[in-house]
C-alpha cells in the first residue's frame, strides 16, 4: 500500500493552477446546483483539492487530516439528506416495469443533476440562470480582489483560491435558506478560511479543535436538514 | 489537587447525562435548575487569580467573570424552571389543534443542552486565549441549535441563521488570536496596518456575536420562532459571554482601541442597532417578535455604553446586562403563561387577555417597558445614565437613543392595548380563524404566576431603588477598568 508521501509524489502533476481551476468548478457547482448528491460530491472534491493545495504549504499529515475531516463531513451530510430525500427521477425508470435502459437514456439530462428533482424542497428562491450569472460575477470580483489585496505569505493562486471559496460560500449562504445548501455554503467559506489559516497556525491543539468543530457543525446541519425535511407527523 | 474553579466546568457537564435521562420528568428540570443555582453560588465563593496554565495558556478567574457567570447561572436556573412549570400535556384549543411552544416536550432538550452550554461558557470565561474562547463558544453555538429548534419541524430559519452567523465569527476570532499571539511573540514589533487589521477582525467578530445591525437576524428570528424560555436563554447568555470576552480583550490589549475610529465604530454600532431595533419594535404585531427587537435595542444601548467607556463604563455594562436578564426572564415567563390561553402571542389573538390573565399580561408589559428604559422600572437607571453620558459626547445620538426607546415602549403599549380590547366575533373567515386559535381550557400554573409576580416586584423595586443593584456591582467591579476614556 502506498504511503502518504508516495501518494503526494504521484499527484505532483496536479499543479496549484489545476487545483485552483478545480476549486472554481466545485464551488461554482455548489453555488448553482440544487440536487443534494451533486452538492455533496462537489464538496468532497473541494476538500480533496484544498488538501492538495495545503499539502504544498504545510506538513502532509496536516493536509491529509483536513481531507479526512472533509471525508467525514460528506457522509454525515449524505446520510441526513438521504433520510428526507425523494428518489431522483433520473434513476427511477430502472425500477419501473417495462421501461429499460433506452427509455432512461432518452430522458437522461445532466442539467437535471444541477437543477435537481427533489420536489419536497420546493422551488428555488433564485433561478438557474441568475445563479450562473452570480458565479461569473464572483469570479470577476475574486480575480480583482486577489490582484489588489494579496494575502501575506501566500502565492497568487492560493490567494485567489481563498477569496473565491469565501465569496462563493457567502453567496451560497445569501441565496438560500435550505439547510443542506446553507451547510455547503458554510463549509465552502470554512474551507477557504482553512486554506489561509492552516499555514499560519502552528498549534496542533488549535488545528485539532477546529477540525472537531467542523465535524460538529456538520452534525448540526444534518439535524436541521432532517428537521426541515421531516413531515409534520414525524417525531424527531 | 483539582482547582475549585474546575467545578464550574465539570459540574454542569457531569450533570448532563443524569438530566438527559430525567428530561421527560419534572425532576430533570428541577435538577438542572439546582445545578445552575449551585454554580451561581459556587462562582461567588471562589477566590480570584490565575488558577493554572494549560498548554501554555493561562486559566484565570477574575471579578468580572465572577459577576457575569453568577448572573448567567442564576438566570438560567430561573429559565430552566419556566418550562418545568408548564403543563406536561400540550394544551389544545376547541378545534383540537395543539398550542405551540407551551408544552414540556417543546423544551426537554433545553435542560441537558443548557447545562452543557453553561459548562462551556464557564470554561470560556476562565480562558484568556481568544482562539480557545472562540472554539468553546462555537461548540456552545452548535449545542444551542438543538435548543432553538427544540424538536420543531415547521421552520429551521432561526436555528440556521444562528448557526451560520455565529459560525462565521469563529474564523475571524481565530485569525485575530493568531495575530495577537504573533504580536506578543514579536515583542510588540508590528506595523500599524497589522494592528488595524487585528482590530478589524475582532470588530467584525463581535459585530456578528452581538447581533449588531446588519447581522442582527439571528437574535430576532430566534426570538420569533423559538419557545419563550429558550429564546430568552439565547438572548441573555450569548451577549453576556460576548461582553465578558470583549471587556477582557480590551483590558488585556489596550492597543485594540488606540485608534479613535475603533471607539467611534463601537458607539456607532451600538446606536445604529438601538435605533433600527427601536423603529422596528414599534411596528411589530406579536410579543415574540417584539421581545427580539426590544432585546436588540437593549443590546445596542449596552454596546454604546461600552464604547463610551470612562470610569463608569464597566458598571453601566454590568447593570444593563443584569437588568436585561431580569426583564427577559420576566417576559419569557409571562409569554409562556399567555400562550397557555392563546394559540400564539400575536396581538390579534390576545384580545381580552388583560382580563383573563392580568398578572401575566402585566408581567409581559412590565418586562418590555424595562427593556425600553421607562421610568419606575429597573431599566430606567442604566438607560438614563447612558443618555447623559452620550449627551456629553454626541447630543444628537442621545436623542436618537431616546427615540428608539420610545419605539420599544410604543410597541409594548400597542400590544397592551390589544389585550384590553374586546374579542371580535365577526362573520368573516379571518376573524373566526383568529378566534378558533384561542385556548380557553387551561388555567395558568400557580408556580409560574408566583415567579412572574416575584420578577415583576424585583423589576419595580430596582426601578424605585436602583442603588440596591448598582452599589454591590460597583464594589465588585472596582478593579475592572476599560482603556476607553
Amino acid at each position: 500500500m502506498p504511503t502518504l508521501p508516495e501518494i503526494l509524489a504521484r499527484l505532483q502533476f496536479l499543479t496549484q493552477e489545476w487545483a485552483l481551476l478545480g476549486l472554481f468548478i466545485t464551488a461554482g457547482v455548489i453555488l448553482v446546483a440544487r440536487d443534494w448528491r451533486t452538492l455533496i460530491l462537489a464538496l468532497l472534491a473541494q476538500y480533496i483539492l484544498a488538501g492538495l493545495i495545503l499539502s504544498r504549504l504545510v506538513r502532509p499529515d496536516i493536509a491529509a487530516l483536513k481531507v479526512m475531516i472533509g471525508a467525514f463531513i460528506c457522509p454525515i451530510l449524505f446520510l441526513s439528506a438521504r433520510q428526507v430525500s425523494t428518489r431522483l427521477s433520473l434513476f427511477s425508470p430502472f425500477t419501473e416495469k417495462g421501461k429499460g435502459f433506452s427509455y432512461w437514456w432518452k430522458n437522461f439530462s445532466f442539467i437535471s443533476l444541477l437543477v435537481g428533482q427533489d420536489r419536497r424542497r420546493g422551488p428555488a428562491a433564485t433561478g438557474f440562470t441568475f445563479r450562473v450569472l452570480v458565479v461569473l460575477l464572483m469570479i470577476i470580483v475574486t480575480t480583482t480582489l486577489s490582484s489588489t489585496f494579496a494575502l501575506p505569505d501566500l502565492s497568487l493562486n492560493v490567494t485567489t483560491a481563498v477569496y473565491w471559496l469565501v465569496l462563493a460560500g457567502l453567496m451560497t449562504l445569501v441565496l438560500t435558506e435550505d439547510p443542506m445548501r446553507v451547510g455547503h455554503g458554510l463549509f465552502t467559506v470554512l474551507t477557504g478560511f482553512d486554506l489561509y489559516y492552516t499555514p499560519l497556525e502552528k498549534s496542533l491543539l488549535m488545528t485539532g479543535l477546529w477540525g472537531a468543530v467542523n465535524l460538529l457543525i456538520a452534525l448540526a446541519i444534518g439535524y436541521l436538514t432532517i428537521a426541515k425535511g421531516a413531515r409534520p407527523e414525524e417525531e424527531l | 489537587m483539582i482547582p475549585q474553579a474546575f467545578w464550574l466546568v465539570a459540574l454542569p457537564i457531569g450533570a448532563v447525562p443524569v438530566v438527559y435521562v430525567l428530561r421527560r420528568v419534572a425532576s430533570g428540570a428541577v435538577l438542572a435548575a439546582l445545578v445552575a443555582l449551585l454554580l451561581a453560588w459556587l462562582v461567588t465563593r471562589l477566590s480570584t487569580g490565575i488558577i493554572f496554565n494549560f498548554l501554555g495558556r493561562s486559566v484565570e478567574l477574575d471579578h468580572l467573570s465572577q459577576i457575569t457567570l453568577s448572573l448567567l447561572f442564576a438566570t438560567t436556573a430561573l429559565l430552566f424552571l419556566i418550562p418545568a412549570f408548564l403543563p406536561k400535556i400540550r394544551p389544545r384549543n376547541k378545534s383540537g389543534a395543539p398550542a405551540a411552544g407551551v408544552s414540556w416536550s417543546d423544551n426537554r432538550t433545553f435542560y441537558p443542552a443548557g447545562l452543557a452550554i453553561l459548562g462551556l461558557f464557564g470554561a470560556a470565561s476562565l480562558s484568556r486565549h481568544l482562539g480557545i474562547i472562540a472554539i468553546l463558544i462555537e461548540i456552545a453555538v452548535i449545542l444551542t441549535v438543538f435548543v432553538i429548534q427544540g424538536g420543531r419541524v415547521d421552520s429551521t430559519r432561526a436555528a440556521l441563521r444562528f448557526l451560520v452567523l455565529l459560525s462565521l465569527a469563529t474564523p475571524l476570532f481565530l485569525l485575530a488570536a493568531w495575530r495577537i499571539d504573533f504580536y506578543q511573540l514579536s515583542g510588540g514589533l508590528q506595523t500599524n496596518g497589522n494592528l488595524e487589521q487585528t482590530t478589524l477582525l475582532i470588530g467584525f467578530g463581535f459585530a456578528l456575536c452581538l447581533a449588531v445591525v446588519p447581522f442582527h437576524s439571528w437574535l430576532t428570528t430566534t426570538s420569533a420562532e423559538s419557545a419563550p424560555a429558550t429564546a430568552a436563554f439565547v438572548c441573555i447568555a450569548f451577549p453576556i459571554i460576548a461582553f465578558t470576552t470583549m471587556i477582557h480583550l480590551l483590558a488585556d490589549f489596550p492597543w485594540l482601541v488606540d485608534s479613535p475610529q475603533a471607539v467611534r465604530a463601537i458607539i456607532i454600532g451600538g446606536v445604529a442597532t438601538a435605533l433600527l431595533s427601536g423603529i422596528l419594535a414599534g411596528v411589530q404585531r406579536g410579543f415574540s417578535e417584539l421581545m427580539g427587537y426590544a432585546a436588540l435595542y437593549d443590546l445596542g444601548c449596552t454596546l454604546a455604553a461600552l464604547g463610551l467607556g470612562g470610569p463608569t463604563g464597566v458598571i453601566m455594562v454590568l447593570v444593563n446586562l443584569t437588568v436585561r436578564a431580569l426583564a427577559l426572564t420576566l417576559i419569557a415567563a409571562s409569554t409562556s403563561a399567555i400562550r397557555l390561553r392563546a394559540g400564539s402571542d400575536g396581538f390579534a389573538e390576545l384580545r381580552e387577555m388583560a382580563q383573563q390573565m392580568p398578572i401575566a399580561t402585566a408581567g409581559l408589559i412590565l418586562g418590555g417597558l424595562t427593556l425600553a428604559g421607562v421610568p419606575f422600572t429597573a431599566g430606567f437607571a442604566p438607560h438614563w445614565q447612558l443618555l447623559r453620558a452620550m449627551a456629553a459626547v454626541e447630543p444628537q445620538w442621545s436623542v436618537l437613543l431616546a427615540l428608539a426607546g420610545l419605539g420599544v415602549a410604543l410597541g409594548y403599549l400597542r400590544g397592551f392595548r390589544s389585550t384590553l380590547l374586546p374579542r371580535r366575533f365577526g362573520k368573516s373567515a379571518f376573524k373566526s380563524a383568529a378566534r378558533s386559535a384561542v385556548v380557553f381550557t387551561v388555567q395558568e400554573p400557580p408556580l409560574l404566576l408566583g415567579l412572574i409576580m416575584l420578577l415583576s416586584a424585583a423589576t419595580i423595586l430596582l426601578g424605585l431603588f436602583p442603588a440596591v443593584l448598582i452599589e454591590p456591582l460597583q464594589a465588585l467591579a472596582a478593579g475592572i477598568s476599560l482603556p476607553i476614556q
